[in-house]
């Protein structure tokens, strides 16, 4: 019973974004395009293709600042986190909840955004890239949906909040742009980077996603209060 | 460096001239100069403004409100 | 009626310029010129410093935060030192940039170096502005000194993984070690000792500035309370009469 709350509140977002599809409808084709946009901005296509990597996690990152807003704009319309507050349910176990919810969402987009990658940037995958690839994908994205959740909550409420969100999100999520870039390109093969090497940096963003997993549960009660 | 510049004290107007020349012909003494010059300026508009605040706020509060005193 | 300068903050002051007039006649005049850098060195007297109250000011008000969630009295003191470091630390964050930029130029050609000091030292900057936008977002009191309690302690946890990720990273690039404009310099007794004045004398001016603003701080609450009363007691007396 104790994992309850956290699975409904994960079932409860995700159930949302089934009806209303922003993520698909929206969210996806806006990181197509800014993958687009990018070859526009870059040109060349050596490039790119060196690039690939760090282009798929900065059109990730950007689709998460949308992502965030959206998953507490679900809260602000029906007053569902006070209800949970007045309640005295434990927040960490909804910021849980929340995390899951997003961290799948997320996924979904890496998974149209890397085969994206692959056709317009001209990278290849292989056998041990690829699940080098797909750990490293499951280990950023929790951590980007650890951290987008946890300060989601304190930028949603209006009032010139949300802009704060990219400025507080981006610092503390520079480690995983920083790792999951140099896993992908090894996994990629595009720095002339070796598999092996990648795996040490998911091991980095393991740790940061633990990190973030234990601090996030502790604090985003007090960041969410109002 | 001239002995002019070691001579501080009663150091005459031109010796002062000669000595601030000296400064400036120093190697990049723009990045140098402009060092200083910045982080004086920074920190003398922080003070200011610090201390004009508190000027302005100070009459509006009793003294006994103020914990410091 | 009285300010919010103290016995204290004015001997602070006092002995902060007097180390201020020494840091500038012994780093512009009296110490020597680098035997690789020339003059350029001469920098480091207001760079150092810089770094260094920069971090001190991380430090202190991640202590500050600490002490208003988990201390045993929680007074919102904790929170006006919290927020006076965090701006004080801005500024000098800001100058230890500039100037180690233009420290940079002068000794590498380049303004701007991705080594991993330099980088976290931006990274620290762009977090304090974060968590001073926090700060002046809406809220009853306790709950805002709460919340930006938390943020700064979350910044505790994501400064040194930025740093430890940029360390990685930079190695990669074949500058395993940190590219410090001042790595090569022979420091002479002279230049040590200046640049140990310089650091007390930026550590009072920190100290000097935390006071005064953290003083300041609760001023401007109190007069704030103070003005709401007024404001009451003018709607009462128009209701009354």
């Amino acid at each position: 019973m104790k994992g309850g709350l956290v699975w409904a509140v994960a079932a409860r977002d995700l159930r949302a974004e089934a009806r209303a599809r922003v993520t698909t409808n929206q969210v996806v084709p806006f990181a197509g395009l800014v993958m687009v946009t990018f070859a526009l901005a870059l040109d060349r296509e050596e490039v790119l293709q060196r690039t690939a990597g760090g282009l798929v996690w900065l059109a990730t990152t950007f689709s998460l600042f949308v992502l965030v807003q959206r998953a507490f704009a679900i809260e602000t319309a029906d007053r569902a986190l006070d209800a949970l507050r007045v309640a005295g349910v434990d927040l960490g176990r909804v910021y849980l909840g929340k995390s899951i919810a997003l961290m799948v969402q997320l996924f979904v987009l890496e998974c149209v955004l890397v085969p994206v990658a692959v056709v317009l940037y001209r990278v290849r995958v292989d056998a041990p890239g690829a699940v080098l690839l797909v750990t490293t994908m499951i280990c950023a994205t929790t951590g980007l949906a650890l951290v987008g959740t946890l300060y989601g909550g304190l930028t949603v409420g209006g009032a010139g909040r949300e802009t704060l969100l990219p400025l507080l999100v981006l610092p503390v999520v520079a480690p995983v742009l920083i790792a999951a870039t140099r896993a992908t390109e090894s996994a990629l093969r595009s720095g002339g980077a070796a598999v092996s090497e990648g795996w040490a940096w998911v091991g980095l963003l393991a740790v940061f996603a633990a990190a973030f997993g234990i601090a996030g549960t502790l604090a985003f009660g007090a960041l969410v209060d109002e | 460096m001239t002995d002019a510049a070691m001579r501080m004290p009663g150091t005459t107007v031109f010796e002062m001239h000669v000595f601030a020349m000296d400064v400036l012909a120093m190697e990049d003494a723009g990045f140098v100069l402009g060092s200083y010059a910045l982080s004086a300026v920074a920190i003398l508009a922080l003070v200011a403004a610090t201390l004009r605040r508190a000027r302005r706020l100070a009459p509006l509060v009793r003294d006994e409100d103020k914990p410091w005193t | 009626m009285r300010g919010t300068g103290t016995a204290t903050t004015r001997g602070i002051g006092v002995v902060a310029l007097a180390c201020m007039a020494w840091v500038v006649w012994g780093g512009l005049v009296a110490t020597p010129r680098d035997v690789v850098q020339g003059d350029a060195v001469r920098i480091m007297y207001v760079h150092v410093p810089s770094a260094w109250v920069a971090y001190l000011a991380f430090v202190v008000t991640a202590v500050a935060s600490a002490g208003l969630l988990f201390g045993p009295r929680r007074s919102l003191g904790f929170d006006r030192v919290a927020g006076a470091s965090a701006e004080v630390g801005v500024l000098f964050m800001g100058l230890t940039l500039v100037t180690g930029s233009l420290w940079g130029r002068i000794t590498w050609g380049e303004f701007w170096q991705w080594d991993p000091r330099l980088t976290t030292t931006a990274f620290l900057f762009v977090t304090y502005l974060g968590y001073l936008a926090v700060r002046g977002l809406d809220g009853a009191p306790e709950q805002r000194a709460r919340r930006a309690a938390v943020v700064a302690l979350l910044a505790v946890l994501e400064i040194p993984l930025v740093h430890f990720s940029v360390v990685l990273w930079r190695s990669l690039h074949q500058r395993a070690s940190v590219l410090d404009p001042g790595g090569d310099v022979k420091l002479d007794d002279l230049m040590l000792f200046t640049l140990f004045v310089g650091v007390v004398a930026f550590t009072c001016l920190y100290t000097w500035l935390v006071l005064h603003r953290s003083r300041l701080a609760a001023l401007v609450e109190v007069a704030g309370r103070g003005e709401l009363d007024r404001a009451i007691a003018a709607r009462r007396a128009e209701a009354g009469a």
